[in-house]
């Protein structure tokens, strides 16, 4: 029982970053209809920003650098190589976001190095002991800012004009075009928010573990499992994708072998794109108008 | 009286294929002008150029005696001219009520907004029964009032409408074009509207202008067009031997049969 509940509270916490990572997916992808792998490595380049910032600020404000630092490497990605080849169609988009990683990759490297980086969690303190499993009080840090996250995306596209234009130009872009949103400006904001929140969860983490330059490609296609199992479309189905994958990870981690938890992931996922591509949602999201 | 839209000498293309040639007309304030033509003759691409939603590139438009070489399609819309497009083209899995909010996005005036969303209550009673019902399970009439009734949210000085009455029942037709004629009436508003319903268009208009290859070939007061041999022979109907690459739309007005609810 022990067992089973610290797996599923590690999973938790885990997942919590596949999600936030994967609702980055969901929120470009609804606006524009591409899919940005470029998003872990978006994420690290947050994350990376924290550790800088966490030298001179507390680490809830190095966080809120790391938010700040994803938000800008996002948008900076999606002016500099997206928008220049607006009219080449989505594949092309989508194929230059793999290099945009590589080169955020390289970037990072350069200046960071190969070694990995930590920095002080939020509270200081030993694990909590739940029901006899133990968490790192930091980790409940990281669930709580990708719940807020959620949240406050949730509330922002459902109750703001910005959220619901945000929306609209998902459904029909031309319709927006007509009744005024501007699609450029509604780009920048989604990759505003994707960046920010796949950087803010991913730096709360980085005092638990610690965070590589080569982080990315592998926290991006966790992500990207979990954009599919939410539909391409429902941010909350997302991040329960999210928490499904990494607990998957841990129960083959422990189970069959830590060296073969990704390979049986990414088995699961052709497995679920033959049967489910709807992933958890209803009904498959064909195509955007 | 005031010129609320002057198009002068527009062009436009489709990579090399050109689709307008020096096209010129004009709408005064409170004016009803309309353009008909058949399929292919470029006036919903016209609507879209006036909008901005395909960028002008030869040519001069005005709005409100501005002009607008360098506005943004949300430029035009601030300035008080929008789109009513083709097809209704609202916001499908939004519900009805958020796409009249989303009617009003240049404004950004709540106050403004929750009044005119009545006012379109008002005049569509169907949408206020069906506010927080999602647009696209609609019928098509319904979705028509829809985005006339977003599209006045905006607060329009000047409003585009590209073939309202397409796939709509005779009835359905006449009602949009009854509200259409209202709206003229209470707020003053200047009416662009694109049909190939030349009857109903020609029925509701001031002036109007016939297009075809991406020309205007004459214009006139409703009168004159409903006079002219050519119009008369290639839209309503009145030989048996139209021009051989006329598509002369809807055929002379139908006894209706249909109710209102009928409306596809």
């Amino acid at each position: 029982m022990e067992v089973a509940l610290q797996l599923v509270l590690s999973a938790l916490a885990v997942g919590a970053i596949y999600g936030s990572m994967g609702i980055g997916y969901v929120v470009i992808h609804r606006m524009t209809g591409m899919v940005n792998f470029a998003q872990g490595d978006i994420a690290v380049a947050g994350a990376f920003g924290a550790v800088v910032a966490s030298a001179v600020l507390p680490p809830l404000a190095a966080i809120g650098v790391g938010a700040l630092t994803g938000a800008v490497a996002s948008v900076l990605m999606y002016h500099l190589a997206i928008f220049p080849l607006r009219k080449q169609g989505l594949l092309v988009q989508t194929i230059v976001t793999l290099g945009v990683g590589i080169v955020i990759r390289s970037i990072l490297q350069l200046i960071f190095g190969t070694g990995p980086r930590q920095f002080d969690p939020i509270t200081a303190g030993g694990p909590v002991n739940v029901f006899g499993a133990s968490l790192p009080q930091q980790a409940f840090w990281v669930i709580g800012i990708a719940l807020i996250a959620y949240v406050a995306l949730a509330l922002f596209f459902e109750r703001t004009l910005t959220g619901k234009a945000l929306s609209a130009c998902a459904v029909n872009s031309y319709a927006a075009g007509v009744v005024g949103i501007n699609l450029t400006f509604m780009a920048t904001v989604a990759f505003a928010l994707s960046g920010a929140v796949a950087g803010a969860v991913l730096a709360t983490q980085v005092p638990t573990s610690f965070i590589t330059v080569g982080a990315g490609f592998a926290l991006g296609l966790k992500g990207f499992i979990a954009a599919i199992l939410g539909g391409f479309d429902k941010i909350g189905l997302t991040l329960a994708g999210g928490f499904l994958i990494a607990l998957v990870e841990n129960v083959a981690s422990r189970s069959i072998s830590t060296a073969h938890s990704e390979t049986i992931l990414f088995v699961l996922l052709i497995a679920l794109l033959i049967l489910r591509p709807q992933g958890l949602t209803r009904k498959l999201v064909v195509e955007r108008v | 009286m005031t010129k609320m839209l002057e198009v002068s000498k527009v062009n436009y293309s489709y990579g090399r294929a050109q689709v307008l040639y020096d096209v010129s007309f004009e709408a005064a304030e409170g004016e009803i002008v309309t353009i008909i033509g058949p399929n292919g003759a470029g006036k919903s691409t016209l609507l879209n150029v006036v909008a901005r939603s395909h960028k002008l590139r030869r040519g001069n438009i005005r709005i409100a005696e501005r002009g607008t070489e360098k506005l943004s399609q949300a430029g035009i819309v601030k300035l008080g001219c929008v789109l009513v497009p083709e097809g209704r083209q609202v916001f499908s899995s939004l519900t009805v009520h958020d796409n009249l909010v989303l009617g009003g996005y240049v404004s950004r005036r709540s106050g403004t907004a929750k009044a005119t969303i009545e006012r379109v209550f008002d005049i569509f009673p169907r949408l206020a029964e069906r506010s927080n019902q999602l647009a696209g399970t609609l019928s098509g009439g319904e979705q028509q009032m829809l985005a006339i009734g977003r599209a006045m949210l905006s607060r329009p000085k000047v409003m585009l409408l590209d073939e309202p009455s397409l796939g709509l029942a005779p009835q359905m037709t006449a009602r949009i074009m009854e509200v259409l004629g209202e709206l003229r009436r209470e707020s003053g508003l200047t009416i662009v509207l694109v049909e190939q319903n030349a009857h109903a268009a020609l029925g509701l208009a001031d002036r109007g202008y016939l297009m075809s290859g991406g020309r205007v070939l004459t214009s006139g007061t409703s009168a004159e067009l409903k006079a002219d041999k050519m119009v008369q022979q290639v839209y309503l109907g009145a030989s048996a031997d139209p021009a051989p690459d006329a598509n002369p739309g809807l055929a002379p007005e139908q006894p209706s049969t249909a109710l209102p609810s009928e409306a596809k």
